[in-house]
C-alpha cells in the first residue's frame, strides 16, 4: 500500500503507479477520531495534516510519498519527520513538487455538476489521474471558491452549481500544486468565498486576497460550523448568486 | 403578516401592526410566523430566513445612504452587515465568543441590580475576550478595591471596543438590537452611533416577505 499526502510530482507518482494507492489526505472510512495521534499531535493543529497523521498511524502503508514545501506545506515536511521516527517499516519519501506544465482544467467550471462534486473528483484524481474531467460549461460563473479541498465537504453545499474553483484546488486541478501565481489568480467580479483550514498558512492568502477582490473570507477547523455556513450562504444571498 | 426575530433571550415579534418584544423563554405555545429568523425560530416559522439577509435587508431599508455599517449586538452573538456604493459589501458573524455582550451585560446588571444609565464610561476597558473571562476580570478589579461603577465600566468599554473593532471601527456605526436601548455602551462606543433599534432583522423579514409574496 502506497500512502499519498498532498500531490506528489507526476515523476514519483508513476514510479509507484499500477500499486495500491491510498490519500491520506481524506478522511478514511472508520477513521472517525484522532485518539491514534492524541498523544503526539497539538490540539491546535491543522486538521489536514492531523488526518494524515492519523491515517497513516492506522494504516501504515508500505511507502509514504509526500509533496513538502510549495507545493503543499512545511507541516508535512515536519509529520514526514515524525512519521520516520513513529513508522520504521515504512519508506517514507518526502519532496518538493516543483512540477510545472500546467495542465488544461475543466472540472472547475463544469456548472452542471454540484461544486462538493467536482471537488471529489480533483481530490480523487490525485491517485486516480484517469478518472475523467468534467466538461467545461459555456456559461458564466455566479460565484467562486477559492482554496485548498476542506477537511468537511459540507461547506461546499451551499453554492449554487455556477461556482468556479479557484485557489490551490485549482493548483492541484492543473497538477501544479506550487504554482503561486495560479493560486492568486482570481477575477474581480464574480463573488468569491476565499477559504482557509484554522492554523494553515494559506490563510494569510485567503483573507488578504478577499480583501482586494470583496469576497468573503472563512475559516473552518475539522467541521464546518453552522455560523460560517450561515454566513455563506447570506454572502452568496446578497451578491446575487443564490 | 407575522413575523419574527426569534433570538436567544428575546423574540422580536410583529403581529399585524403590532410590534413587541417578548422573552423567548416566555413565548405562548403554538406561535407561528409567516417568516422567522434567530436561533429560536425552529418550529416556530412556516419560512426560515438567513439572519443576515434579515439584518441586511432591515438595516438597507432603514439607512438612508449609500455606505454604511451596521451591527446588531445580541444575547450570544455579533452580526455585521456593510454596503457600499449602495450594494452590500459584505458580512461577518461572530457566533461562538461575540464576548456574549447582550447577555453578559444582562448577567452582571441583575447580580449587581445595576443601573447601566446611571455609569459614567470609561477610556479605559478591561480586555473581555469571552463573558465569562471578563466578568472574572472584573470581580478581580473589585477585588482590587476598584469602585463597582469604575470596574463595571471599564467592563463595558471592553465590550464596546470589540464591537467596534469587529464592525471595521467606522466614523459611523449604525447599531440594531437589545444593546441600543443601554446608554453606557452606547457611549463606550468610540464612534457616531446610530442606534436603530430592536426591530432591524424585523423590518428585513417583513420586506423580504413581500418581495416573496409579489408577482
Amino acid at each position: 500500500m502506497v500512502g499519498i499526502i498532498g500531490l506528489p510530482s507526476q515523476g514519483l507518482l508513476d514510479k509507484f503507479r499500477g500499486q495500491d494507492m491510498v490519500d491520506l489526505d481524506c478522511p478514511l472510512q472508520g477513521t472517525l477520531s484522532h485518539e491514534a495521534v492524541e498523544s503526539r499531535c497539538p490540539k491546535i493543529f491543522c486538521a489536514v495534516l492531523t488526518t494524515c497523521f492519523t491515517n497513516a498511524i492506522l494504516v501504515k502503508p508500505d511507502v509514504i510519498l509526500s509533496d513538502v514545501g510549495g507545493g503543499k506545506c512545511e507541516g508535512a515536511r515536519y509529520l514526514c519527520a515524525v512519521l520516520r521516527d513513529l513508522l520504521p517499516s515504512t519508506e517514507i519519501i518526502a519532496e518538493e513538487n516543483n512540477d510545472s506544465v500546467r495542465r488544461p482544467v475543466t472540472t472547475g467550471e463544469c456548472y452542471t455538476v454540484p461544486l462538493r462534486e467536482r471537488m471529489q473528483r480533483i481530490v480523487d484524481k490525485i491517485i486516480k489521474p484517469d478518472l475523467p474531467d468534467f466538461p467545461k460549461s459555456d456559461s458564466p460563473p455566479k460565484a467562486g471558491f477559492w482554496g485548498v479541498p476542506p477537511r468537511d465537504f459540507r461547506i461546499l453545499e451551499g453554492f449554487p452549481d455556477e461556482t468556479i474553483i479557484f485557489g490551490w484546488s485549482r493548483c492541484l486541478d492543473s497538477r501544479t500544486p506550487a504554482d503561486l501565481e495560479l493560486e492568486m489568480e482570481v477575477p474581480s467580479d464574480v463573488p468569491t468565498v476565499f477559504f482557509s483550514q484554522a492554523f494553515c498558512q494559506k490563510s494569510i492568502l485567503a483573507r488578504s486576497l478577499a480583501e482586494t477582490h470583496d469576497g468573503l473570507f472563512v475559516e473552518c477547523d475539522e467541521k464546518v460550523d453552522n455560523s460560517t455556513l450561515l454566513k455563506i450562504e447570506a454572502f452568496l444571498k446578497l451578491r446575487g448568486a443564490l | 403578516m407575522i413575523v419574527g426575530d426569534f433570538g436567544t433571550s428575546y423574540t422580536k415579534l410583529y403581529d399585524n401592526g403590532e410590534a413587541r418584544v417578548v422573552p423567548t423563554l416566555e413565548l405562548p405555545h403554538g406561535v407561528l410566523a409567516d417568516a422567522g429568523c434567530g436561533h429560536q425560530a425552529k418550529g416556530r416559522a412556516r419560512r426560515i430566513e438567513n439572519e443576515l439577509v434579515a439584518l441586511a435587508t432591515g438595516a438597507k431599508a432603514l439607512v438612508n445612504r449609500d455606505d454604511f455599517v451596521c451591527v446588531d449586538v445580541g444575547s450570544r452573538d455579533i452580526k455585521k452587515v456593510a454596503f457600499k456604493n449602495g450594494q452590500y459589501s459584505g458580512c461577518d458573524w461572530n457566533y461562538v465568543c461575540g464576548a456574549l455582550a447582550g447577555f453578559t451585560l444582562e448577567l452582571l446588571s441583575q447580580h449587581y441590580r445595576l443601573q447601566y444609565d446611571d455609569i459614567e464610561p470609561s477610556a479605559e476597558g478591561l480586555p473581555v475576550k469571552c463573558g465569562i473571562l471578563g466578568i472574572s476580570s472584573l470581580f478581580d478589579l473589585v477585588a482590587q478595591g476598584e469602585s463597582l461603577s469604575r470596574a463595571v465600566a471599564r467592563f463595558v468599554r471592553g465590550l464596546a471596543m470589540n464591537v467596534y473593532q469587529f464592525a471595521g471601527k467606522p466614523q459611523t456605526l449604525f447599531l440594531a438590537g437589545g444593546m441600543c436601548q443601554n446608554i453606557l455602551f452606547v457611549r463606550s462606543i468610540p464612534a457616531e452611533v446610530v442606534p436603530l433599534g430592536r426591530f432591524v432583522s424585523v423590518e428585513g423579514l417583513k420586506r423580504l416577505l413581500e418581495e416573496k409574496r409579489s408577482p
